[in-house]
């Protein structure tokens, strides 16, 4: 099998993940998530074999794709991804109220806060896995999961 | 909300995002990018050629080629390899369009 079938069947394994995760640090906007998620997976193919097989090829990609979202930043400069209208939710189906409450409160945090906790939490990485995904240190990972979890509990509380 | 509340509540799992043909265009767009890279690739070195063409010694070069013309024309391992060639880069072209094609 070649190179591109094979780079076909990690696309089809690994999208969900990846537009899941990039549809959380653009508050729900699916179609700028999918853009990325699109740049993602070429600069993926591109540089395929720099892939040393250290940690998951899942999260290889999340941290390309946290790259190109952080780049898609710097770009917009006049209307920064932090100020873009809130989306209904990045979910595509969520299951709850509380749910829904959720995303909404997240929309509210920072994206390296929203960063840390997805993926500490939704993606189920540890801490040093996503000190490695966004290029940052240990603490500073560390203390954006603690930050951003006690804003959203705060906010959560403040709505309940 | 308590803190096991708020902890069951981040670490449910993101939605499934259903494909509806994302995994289709990443494939066309990398075919596409591949197909400029191997444009690039095939005509770069013939435009460099042809830009050095007029700084040879034309004279030269014929003379030589008159000697080797009929060397490499009565040549059977130079023909079978020539053909080998041939067909090797056709056949991988035809297997890179099958497979974007699947």
């Amino acid at each position: 099998m070649s190179t591109d079938t094979d780079f076909g069947a990690l696309v089809r394994a690994h999208q969900s993940k990846v537009r899941g995760f990039l549809r959380r640090l653009t508050r729900g906007d699916a179609a700028l998530a999918d853009d990325l998620a699109q740049e993602t997976f070429l600069e993926a193919y591109r540089k395929l074999a720099q892939y040393r097989g250290e940690g998951s090829f899942g999260s290889w990609l999340c941290g390309i794709a946290w790259s190109r979202f952080l780049m898609e930043r710097r770009k917009r400069k006049e209307e920064p991804l932090d100020e873009l209208p809130e989306s209904a939710s990045p979910d595509p189906a969520p299951a709850s109220a509380a749910r829904l409450d959720l995303e909404r409160a997240m929309a509210l945090l920072s994206a390296e806060e929203r960063a840390a906790l997805t993926l500490c939490y939704a993606l189920g990485h540890s801490h040093g896995e996503a000190a490695e995904i966004l290029h940052l240190p240990l603490g500073t990972v560390k203390s954006h999961v603690l930050r951003g979890r006690e804003k959203l509990k705060a906010m959560l509380e403040a709505e309940s | 909300m308590n803190d096991g509340d708020l902890d069951a509540l981040l670490s449910t799992p993101l939605g499934d995002v259903a494909d509806a043909g994302f995994s289709k265009r990443v494939a066309l767009a990398v075919a596409q990018r591949e197909g400029w890279r191997e444009r690039l690739t095939t005509y770069a070195p013939i435009a460099a050629t042809a830009a050095v063409v007029p700084f040879l010694p034309g004279a030269q070069i014929a003379e030589a080629a008159s000697h080797l013309t009929p060397l490499i024309a009565n040549s059977v391992a130079l023909s079978i390899a020539a053909a080998a060639l041939i067909l090797t880069i056709s056949f991988e072209q035809r297997l890179r369009e099958w497979q974007f094609a699947l």
